[in-house]
């Protein structure tokens, strides 16, 4: 076999790494492989080398290499807590028997509470990627379940319940570089929520001509600003992968 | 520090190295304690950059393939000067740790 096809075969070894670390380092992990070849007299890839690049690339791909982020963890540990008091004191109503309610709760939130926990999780073994991809499958379940709440008039989630578990998943799945910017929008999201549970209330409680008129248009402003930044989420969504860095 | 890196910054303290090099470094350094695959070696080195203890020190091209030489900053020395530190104090109170202990069974 040339050194063309030995090259090749090096190669087809770092399949397991993104393409774009593939892109920055694979002609010099395989100038390392070859020579390690040489010194050895191997003809061909070892099992062991073939295992280790698999994991390797496997590891890069769930960004195991990235450590815990705080501008990751801390979204996630918000929501979490606050999913936990949602899901165990709003939604607990066992016997409660109503379209919408799933087991001894009153909606299906609880589904997207669990895939926070594991997001929290992924995060906190420092499985960066992985748990903002989750993240990002919780705030769409969020979405999907508030949607199919309002249509068929479930008990909840209720639109400000929906904005804040939204918020705190995108936050978390598209990660400020600075822990200032991540306050702040922490903090802005719960002045929204605080906005919109605030104007709720005073709705019920007070039954003014054309208030909850004025309240309904902000809040489905509030929702289209949510979906707006979905939408940028999404467009920016390769961005979950771990960038290679530059060597 | 674990002992892969340890070892890693201790090699690239002798001089830029391109990435077998430093394997056979490594190995050397560490008495064949430390053989570190090609995959160890290159996250080892990537985690190293992200935290600024080494750096990239250009790329050369030697019979077809690509090498890349990587250097220790100046925050990596200062890196294994605080582990050496660490190594030594703990070593010292473990010998005295160990020196009482036999004076006391005696």
């Amino acid at each position: 076999m040339g050194e063309t096809g030995r090259a090749e075969r090096y190669r087809r070894m770092l399949r397991w790494y993104p393409a774009d670390w593939r892109a920055e380092h694979e002609a010099v992990v395989v100038g390392i492989l070859l020579d390690q070849a040489d010194a050895r007299g191997d003809v061909r890839p070892r099992f062991g080398d073939r295992l280790a690049l698999a994991i390797g690339g496997l590891r890069h791909r769930f960004g195991v290499a990235e450590g815990r982020r705080a501008a990751v963890m801390v979204p996630l540990v918000l929501a979490v807590a606050f999913l936990l008091f949602y899901v165990s004191v709003i939604t607990w109503s066992p016997g409660v028997v109503y379209p919408g309610a799933l087991g001894p709760f009153s909606n299906p939130t609880v589904i997207v509470a669990g895939l926070f926990v594991v997001a929290l999780a992924a995060a906190a073994i420092g499985r960066n990627a992985a748990a903002r991809w989750i993240a990002l499958g919780a705030v769409g379940t969020q979405l999907c379940l508030s949607l199919v709440a309002a249509l068929f008039g479930w008990l909840g989630p209720s639109l400000p319940t929906t904005v804040l578990i939204v918020g705190f998943g995108v936050i978390a799945a598209l990660p400020w570089q600075t822990p200032l910017a991540t306050a702040i929008s922490l903090s802005a999201l719960l002045a929204l929520f605080g906005y919109m549970l605030i104007g709720d209330i005073a709705a019920a409680a007070l039954p003014i001509p054309g208030a909850d008129i004025g309240i309904a248009f902000a809040q489905v402003a509030v929702l289209v600003a949510v979906i707006a930044v979905i939408a940028i989420a999404a467009r920016h969504a390769r961005r979950l992968e771990p960038q290679a860095k530059p060597s | 520090m674990r002992e892969p890196t340890f070892w890693t910054l201790v090699s690239l303290s002798g001089g830029r190295r391109h990435g077998y090099a430093l394997m056979q470094e490594v190995r050397d350094a560490s008495d064949g304690r430390v053989e570190l695959k090609v995959a160890t070696l290159y996250a080892v080195l990537e985690r190293l950059q992200r935290e600024g203890l080494v750096a990239a020190d250009g790329d050369e091209a030697v019979d077809g393939r690509l090498r890349r030489y990587f250097r220790i900053t100046q925050l990596g020395e200062q890196a294994v000067a605080a582990e050496l530190e660490r190594m030594e104090t703990a070593a010292r109170l473990a010998r005295i740790r160990l020196g009482l202990r036999s004076a006391t069974a005696q």
